[in-house]
């Protein structure tokens, strides 16, 4: 089945209505991880996986779909030619962005976190979820959340202290 | 974090956030992956090439396995065992003890997946320098496992004290000499008791199994007793086998979703210590 059939079929399933709730979120999500310019591709790349693996079993349809878009960010990430067109959009946005951004320095130690720590940070403190959750919504397990929190704090602890 | 820098943090990810274009209308998606010159269409055969040349390195977290005797305290030599042989003191570096000699016949378990002792470590050292750097860290010890006709295998020791998490972690990572990743995203608590897991080469690329048994397209490991001498694998038919090193089994594999497979841990004799056996599956949707 291609992608188009496959759209076709799912249109009049749960998912739309799960992918209507949701895409906001999702997309704002995968524009924390991967940035603005492949953001909308990480989102329909990683609702087409769904729809290759179906979606009859999930229990938390939230949860499952950002599981799904971390792990396509991840995969995102690791493409060379796209890893080499995102720093080239990255570079260019960057100069426009850190104009307006009040604390860049703080911006570039995000963007160089991990997507697995970005997304573990953006979870945590833009969610306000608790860890629990945000290993529900990354599929591993708390002790891996609060160790790459961590990990994260502490890249983001001596920028910040900077900035104090 | 106090709460200024939470403010501060919270405030970078809101205005990355905003920065996120409209959503794409479900009857749309198709067409976002259709623009010319994409290459991307993300269905699980075409990422696993990707895991493959990604899969570079392979972590287990080791908690209440007790501290382990890497180098002597008081002269800083480094603790060489039963079996090994030492490469390099700065780095402490070893080639790890081969398994014992199967008394038994193995010409019935098919090709033997050798690990050749191996002298040239640069490229090993190498890929450990990458993940050192991402966790900032001390090298305990390099344990070489050997070498297979495209990959050099290794377990890379460290230790990070990391006070926001409470205290000290000491890291293994089983390492190849292929790409240059690191071993992010590959710790997690439950390995199970040791020895005996599954060590994943990327927890999000490789099928889950249960907590704290994953396993990847690219990489299989299995960690194993003491006295195993033989690891077969067995994987839809075809069995392969391998004496372990340092008590650790690897096998480079092409598993794909549905394959079933099968590792079996002998000991010299012949007889059966320990067995897995499962059905290779992409993703768990409920992780």
């Amino acid at each position: 089945m291609t992608d188009l059939e496959a759209l076709q079929v799912a249109e009049s399933s749960e998912l739309v209505d799960v992918y209507g709730a949701f895409s906001s979120d999702l997309v704002r999500f995968a524009s924390v991880l991967v940035g603005p310019d492949d953001a909308g591709d990480v989102v329909s790349s990683a609702i087409l996986r769904v729809l290759d693996v179906g979606n009859e079993s999930i229990r938390n349809h939230r949860a499952y779909l950002f599981q799904v878009v971390a792990n396509e960010a991840r995969n995102w990430k690791r493409g060379e030619a796209r890893r080499r067109d995102r720093e080239d959009k990255s570079s260019r946005s960057s100069n426009t962005f850190y104009h307006a951004e009040p604390y860049p320095e703080v911006r570039k130690a995000v963007e160089d976190l991990s997507v697995r720590q970005r997304a573990v940070i953006y979870l945590t403190y833009w969610e306000d979820l608790k860890d629990q959750t945000v290993a529900d919504h990354l599929g591993i397990s708390a002790g891996s959340v609060r160790r790459h929190l961590a990990r994260a704090r502490k890249k983001l602890r001596g920028v910040l202290d900077e900035n104090n | 974090m106090r709460t200024t820098e939470k403010e501060i943090v919270r405030g970078v990810l809101g205005r990355m956030g905003d920065e996120a274009p409209e959503p794409v209308p479900f009857e749309d998606l198709h067409t976002v992956l259709v623009q010319p010159g994409d290459t991307q269409r993300n269905t699980w055969w075409m990422r696993r090439p990707v895991w493959i040349a990604t899969a570079v390195a392979v972590a287990v977290l080791v908690l209440g396995a007790g501290p382990m005797l890497l180098t002597n305290t008081q002269t800083g030599d480094v603790y060489v065992a039963d079996g090994e042989r030492l490469i390099s003191s700065d780095p402490p570096v070893v080639q790890g003890a081969e398994s014992p000699e199967p008394a038994f016949d193995t010409s019935g378990l098919g090709d033997e997946v050798a690990l050749t002792p191996v002298t040239d470590t640069s490229r090993i050292l190498e890929t450990a320098t990458g993940i050192l750097s991402d966790y900032p860290s001390e090298l305990v010890r390099i344990t070489v496992l050997g070498e297979t006709p495209e990959w050099v295998l290794a377990v890379v020791v460290h230790n990070e004290v990391d006070p926001d998490f409470g205290g000290h972690m000491q890291l293994r990572c089983l390492t190849t000499s292929r790409g240059g990743a690191t071993c992010e995203g590959v710790e997690f608590e439950n390995l199970g008791d040791m020895p005996g897991g599954l060590l994943p080469a990327d927890p999000d690329s490789g099928p889950v199994y249960s907590v704290g048994e994953r396993i990847s397209s690219a990489i299989l490991t299995w960690e194993v007793p003491a006295e195993t001498s033989v690891v077969t694998l067995t994987v839809n038919g075809q069995t392969r086998w391998q004496r372990p090193v340092a008590q650790v089994a690897v096998f480079i594999t092409d598993l794909t979703s549905g394959d079933r497979f099968e590792l079996i841990a002998y000991d010299s004799q012949g007889s059966i210590l320990n067995s897995f056996r499962d059905v290779a599956s992409l993703i768990d949707p409920n992780g």
